[in-house]
């Protein structure tokens, strides 16, 4: 089926699928699937994993969000201050009738 | 220990079972979870009151406003992200499962999500209908725990709010402080908004009007409203109504209830409410979880072994 019977990790074992990026031969137990791809371990962690720039420009970018949180939070209070000065006295007190 | 029987994954448990699951939970875990709650919760609360009793007294710059908003919203940032934490020690608390908490991404994630649920919730409640799944989504956001993955993290905090609706509904109809405070401002705001609409309205009519907006906001939220009606009086007794104390001067203004008053009774009930609905969230995240990883097996299968 894939030219190789013998499992890359376990040469006692039948292959059933190669990585399709390290082109490694694998049994039942050394494959997963990743987004419809069967892919070995060590293929599977580059995969998941991002690189170090990426990393970083992701962190940076949840920098960003989150500062961009923090205005929207500091601009809603500011205007809540604004609409505080303009309410009329007689809604800050309970008098129901 | 808490309940952990099987349920429908079709509809989920009724919102009773949920609330009373909630209230094991949080009886079951040790104390330090729900002071770190508190550490996070009253420091905005308190500091909430005092941004309110300062800035409706007198008029300020627009640097010292400034100022005070931006001390009020690092507090709310504070907030959030200690109520993530107390989420997460309630899950580990109830899987019994430790895991490693990135601070870092938890703040992210925390202030670039909840700062939007301040313009979008109201937008929701104006239009009644979306709401609940609205509150589900910011709810399950804080009950957020490091198993989710960033790039589906929108999807599935979307899933998780459009999944028993019933249940979600109930939870928030009943417990959600967002409702008290809506009800409480209500009662609050609409009797003097009729007198500045219609000066000459008779007496019969401005009582009348009253008691529509009371029975309407009782109805908004039963257990919020109640626990208003008990906190007011509470309040209504410490400041001594006609005395001179420092505390009346604060909470009356001219004999009646001034709106810092109005505000201290919001700010009780929510520090009351927002643990049990945070423990509420904390298991229907632990149910959905449950229904597709069988989580609830594995955390039940941890407790025999360690009981044994």
């Amino acid at each position: 089926m894939t030219g190789q019977i013998e499992c890359h990790n376990h040469p006692e074992r039948d292959v059933v699928a190669r990585c399709p990026r390290c082109t490694q031969a694998l049994c039942r137990e050394c494959v997963t699937e990743h987004n419809n791809r069967m892919l070995c371990e060590s293929c599977l962690r580059t995969v998941i994993q991002p690189t170090a720039p990426d990393s970083k420009r992701k962190n940076v970018a949840m920098a960003a969000v989150a500062a961009a949180g923090c205005l929207l939070v500091w601009l809603f209070f500011l205007a809540t201050v604004q609409i505080l000065a303009h309410v009329p006295a007689a809604f800050h007190r309970f008098a129901p009738w | 220990m808490v309940n952990t029987k099987t349920f429908d994954p079709q509809h989920g448990r009724t919102a009773a079972a949920l609330i009373d699951e909630s209230g094991q939970l949080l009886r079951s875990a040790p104390a330090g979870i729900l002071c770190l709650y508190f550490a996070a919760a009253v420091p905005f609360t308190a500091g909430l009151v005092l941004f309110w009793t300062i800035m409706i007294r007198s008029s300020h710059s627009i640097w010292c406003s400034a100022a005070a908003a931006l001390v009020l919203s690092l507090l709310f940032i504070w907030m959030k992200i200690g109520q993530n934490l107390y989420c997460r020690q309630l899950s580990q608390h109830l899987t019994g499962r430790r895991e490693a908490v990135d601070i870092w991404r938890t703040a992210c994630v925390q202030t670039a999500i909840h700062p939007t649920g301040i313009l979008t919730l109201p937008i929701c409640l104006a239009i009644a209908l979306p709401y609940g799944w609205a509150c589900a989504f910011y709810q399950h956001a804080t009950a957020l725990n490091s198993r989710t993955n960033d790039s589906k993290l929108l999807l599935e905090l979307r899933q998780h709010a459009m999944k028993w609706p019933l249940q979600n509904h109930a939870v928030t109809w009943l417990l959600s402080p967002a409702l008290t405070i809506i009800g409480v401002s209500a009662v609050m705001i609409m009797p003097p908004l009729m007198r500045l609409i219609n000066p000459a309205m008779p007496l019969a009519l401005q009582v009348a009007t009253s008691m529509v907006f009371i029975v309407v906001a009782v109805l908004g939220s039963p257990i919020g409203m109640l626990m208003s009606a008990n906190f007011a009086a509470l309040l209504l007794l410490l400041s001594q109504p006609g005395g001179e104390s420092p505390i009346a001067s604060v909470l009356l203004q001219n004999g009646a209830p001034s709106s810092t008053f109005a505000v201290i009774v919001c700010c009780l009930v929510y520090l009351c409410m927002d643990p049990i609905v945070k423990a509420c969230y904390v298991l229907r995240n632990h149910h959905i979880r449950s229904s597709m990883t069988a989580q609830d097996l594995h955390a039940r299968l941890r407790r025999i072994r360690a009981g044994s």
